[in-house]
């Protein structure tokens, strides 16, 4: 009987969670984060599928991570960091048309504190998505290192300068 | 110093009440119907087939035209063997490690490297052909007189991250200075290939197609790191010591072994911590290793 419960609750330990309780567990906050990150609901939501898509395609192998919530996040940055910068060239070529300041392209926001999250995607791409964890998800330094494969010191050092950058940038804004 | 909690704390409001917005944004979306796409079979090839059909497109006309795109895939280790498509797309920059690269084969069947992300760090990464990223401007900072550990603590995203790494590429080691000199250039338009996860190389930087960071010279009477050349060819061992802040002298010893030309047979000071108590070499100040290259007896 004890080795029957062992091989029980090592299958058990072992096996991955089913892609449905895993996108329901995870769902509001990978959206929230891709919305903080890209600006726009619309876009913030193609984003979050787009991550959920890619790890549902591959679920056999990311099922089986530590944390296959991280890996989503660590995509939806990418694609969010991904898109914005495409856009950058974009709303340059645009904002030259019009031979006036782009504003870093606010223009399509629809999330009411978007100098905040403007300022926020802004930053390098680390900083963004630390950002974005400690806010929008309201973690701790610890589950942002673990989700980002980063010591903790490193995170701190990322909020850090990330929360320095921030106070410039809102100031330069006038909006402090 | 004084202003700075306050302006942190100010941050910290605003991002909590920004965070609000964004919960209420993120719980508007119906999520419901965003997983049955997220399911739907046309979303599980999708991706793969407008990437396959791009490639097509773009080899047809590389053909025709006559292209032939560069490839500076140079110094990238073998990847036979290790390729491992990741997403259809290789924009995923923050893969697992064991997403070593993304290597796609064209026409005339040289390996043509779409991305690649490298867990090692000093290797080449490349990413030529990224979809999202392709070549891009960037402005590099002037960094003449930063401390290394400024330098180091700036992100891999950053264009002046990419002087660092740069850094670590060359093998530099601060330990023989408390300051950088960038060499060039000091400051300017870098036209680089998009980095990716790992270590991101400037290329094309500069004039002479690279950004060479150096070691300021070290304090008199402090210790310095003498990096171990002993076994590198004479170029190589010359180009470390000189990231490390070091002048080179080169004496020579004959051997008739023709694999051992133009290999460093010994050096002094030897490797380690040396204390900098000798005077610094004349023309540039900075410290001198001596290096034994061997040479073919019959010259």
């Amino acid at each position: 009987m004890t080795v029957q419960a062992g091989a029980w609750s090592r299958e058990v330990s072992v096996s991955a969670p089913s892609f449905a309780d895993f996108y329901a567990s995870e769902v509001r906050a990978v959206v929230g984060l891709a919305i903080a990150l890209t600006a726009d609901p619309g876009v913030g939501e193609e984003v979050a599928q787009e991550a959920f898509t890619r790890a549902y395609r591959d679920w056999g192998r990311i099922g089986d991570y530590d944390d296959p919530g991280a890996w989503v996040r660590r995509v939806v940055a990418n694609l969010a960091v991904s898109r914005w910068r495409r856009r950058g060239s974009e709303r340059r070529a645009l904002a030259r048309l019009r031979a006036r300041d782009d504003r870093r392209g606010t223009e399509s926001l629809h999330v009411v504190d978007h100098d905040f999250w403007a300022a926020v995607r802004s930053l390098p791409r680390d900083q963004a998505l630390a950002v974005g964890l400690f806010y929008v998800e309201d973690r701790s330094v610890a589950d942002i290192a673990a989700c980002m494969s980063r010591p903790e010191n490193t995170v701190k050092s990322l909020l850090r300068r990330a929360r320095t950058r921030l106070a410039q940038l809102l100031d330069e804004e006038g909006l402090a | 110093m004084t202003d700075r909690p306050r302006d942190l704390a100010h941050i910290d409001h605003r991002g909590a009440h920004a965070a609000i917005d964004v919960r209420q944004a993120a719980g508007e979306v119906d999520t419901a119907v965003m997983y049955e796409r997220v399911r739907a079979p046309r979303h599980r090839w999708l991706g793969p087939a407008v990437a396959l059909a791009g490639t097509v497109v773009a080899v047809a006309i590389g053909v025709l035209v006559g292209l032939r795109p560069a490839l500076p895939v140079d110094s990238v280790p073998s990847m036979t063997g290790h390729q491992k498509p990741v997403g259809g797309t290789g924009d995923e920059w923050w893969c697992p490690p064991e997403a070593a690269a993304v290597v796609r084969q064209t026409t005339d069947g040289e390996p043509k490297l779409v991305g690649a992300r490298l867990s090692t760090a000093g290797q080449v990464t490349d990413w030529q052909d990224h979809p999202f990223g392709g070549v891009d401007e960037r402005t590099v900072p002037d960094l003449d007189g930063r401390a290394p550990t400024w330098l180091e603590e700036l992100d891999r995203d950053t264009p002046s991250a990419v002087c660092t790494f740069s850094v670590g590429g060359a093998g530099l080691d601060f330990a023989g200075g408390s300051h950088v000199t960038v060499v060039a250039p000091a400051r300017g338009v870098a036209r680089i290939v998009s980095e990716s996860e790992g270590t991101p190389r400037p290329r094309d930087f500069g004039p002479d197609g690279s950004t060479e960071l150096r070691a300021a010279p070290p304090d008199w009477g402090t210790t310095i790191e003498v990096p171990d050349v002993v076994g590198m060819t004479e170029q190589e061992a010359i180009r470390v010591l000189s990231h490390a802040g070091l002048d080179v002298l080169t004496s020579t010893k004959a051997t008739d072994d023709p694999a051992m030309v133009g290999v460093v047979l010994g050096q002094s000071p030897r490797p380690g911590e040396v204390s900098a108590s000798s005077p610094p070499s004349g023309t540039t100040g900075n410290f001198s290793v001596v290096i034994q290259v061997a040479v073919d007896v019959d010259t």
